[in-house]
């Protein structure tokens, strides 16, 4: 809707984007022709700016009205919220971090503390065990007689006695029989069986 | 330098490297600024110190983002607007209801300053002081989105373009409702200065006599 302003033919709408700079070059230029010839149309332009200066004054009065520890107050709160989304970017050290921190006053006398009993514990475990044998390192020795597992092997009787080392074996008792190994290199392995068939066989080693 | 002798590049500058005692230099420099763009959307003191806080914060996060190609007021001016205008889209509040008191005494304090202006002539000071509790009084009645367009436009001296980005309408509708907002203003200030001598400061009755239609 067209506002016209008394007998100027000027649309109120045209002159307040003329008074607000809101016109292009040559329709404000004639806006401005138009203005400075009619009266009523200055006594409109005078208005505008009457009020506008009046808007401006008092808001900018309430604002000088209010205490600058009020404002003091709201930059303390402002303060605040930056200190908190500080806090907040800075990564958060883990649980474990945070409890080895809180016990840093009583670190030292902890590990202290930890320390005693876990060799108290030690020492009353080892006293209530029988000691363990020592393990005697002995050379190892090449066994001069290797009687090799066989299906058919009769089991050796307990009484059969490991052959020190070097030494010559001269008798073995094989079931009842007797036989010898000689030193000579080859070792002959009499395998003897309980068949009724016994058979013999022979093997180098 | 010191900072409060610096320019606003400075200081964001500052800023930007961490420096706290810049950024509350920018604070004292356009608190009061904030505010009376915010009072004049709100029309409530603590509203308004909300918006001044909120904004702050707003702008210290959004700091490193600044790249300075408009100045720093323009920008965080268009922060406080818009957080203004969340307020009032969020606001419940119906116009002409609430009235704050805290106003009522802010605005005689403002009188006081103008009666201290006025050269110890009560019938002057009494119309100053009338003018001024008409103006706040006209303001706080007028719509959130008329009272919007006028603080803008009178206070800062917004475009239609950015008023119409800053309300997210068409720069018709800013042009329409500022005509409107200004007609409104007009009735309301006769309404309530009708009664006041014309020979006082030459500005009242002019002010408020109706614009030949």
């Amino acid at each position: 809707m067209t506002h016209s302003i008394g007998q100027t033919g000027v649309s109120a709408e045209d002159l307040q984007r003329y008074f607000d700079g809101e016109l292009t070059g040559a329709q404000a230029q004639e806006l401005a022709s138009l203005v400075d010839a009619s009266p009523e149309l200055s006594a409109e332009i005078r208005q505008l700016q009457r009020m506008g200066s009046l808007v401006r004054d008092t808001l900018r009065h309430e604002a000088q009205s209010i205490p600058s520890a009020r404002f003091e107050q709201v930059w303390d709160e402002i303060e605040h919220a930056i200190d908190i989304r500080a806090d907040e970017r800075e990564p958060q050290p883990s649980l474990w971090a945070r409890l080895w921190e809180s016990l840093r006053p009583a670190r030292i006398p902890l590990i202290a503390t930890l320390g005693a009993a876990a060799l108290a514990l030690i020492l009353v475990r080892s006293g209530s065990e029988d000691p363990e044998p020592v393990a005697s390192v002995e050379p190892p020795v090449p066994n001069p007689v290797a009687v090799p597992e066989s299906p058919r092997a009769p089991v050796l009787p307990p009484t059969t006695a490991e052959p020190a080392v070097g030494a010559e074996i001269h008798d073995l008792q094989f079931g009842g029989k007797t036989g010898r190994i000689a030193r000579t290199g080859t070792v002959t392995v009499l395998y003897v069986e309980e068949d009724l068939e016994p058979k013999q066989s022979e093997r180098s080693l | 330098m010191r900072p409060q002798e610096a320019d606003d590049h400075a200081l964001v500058a500052a800023c930007k490297a961490g420096d706290r005692d810049a950024f509350q230099v920018l604070y004292q420099r356009y608190h009061r600024r904030v505010f009376a763009v915010a009072h004049g959307f709100l029309r409530n003191s603590e509203d308004a110190l909300d918006v001044v806080q909120e904004a702050f914060i707003k702008v210290h996060r959004a700091l490193p983002g600044f790249e300075g190609q408009s100045s720093f007021y323009t920008w965080l001016y268009r922060i406080v607007a818009n957080l203004c205008i969340d307020h009032l889209r969020r606001s419940s509040r119906k116009r002409g209801v609430t009235f704050d008191d805290r106003f009522r005494q802010d605005t005689s304090e403002a009188v006081a300053e103008l009666q201290a202006s006025s050269l110890g002539d009560p019938s002057r000071a009494v119309k100053n002081k009338e003018i001024v509790t008409a103006v706040a009084t006209s303001l706080t009645e007028l719509s959130d989105k008329h009272r919007a367009v006028l603080v803008m436009r009178e206070l800062e001296g917004l475009s239609y373009t950015d008023m119409a980005k800053a309300m997210n309408c068409s720069k018709g509708t800013i042009m329409s409702r500022l005509f409107h907002a200004r007609k409104n203003m007009q009735r309301l200030l006769k309404m309530r200065l009708d009664h006041l001598p014309a020979d006082v400061d030459g500005n009242v009755d002019s002010m408020t006599e109706e614009p030949a239609s």
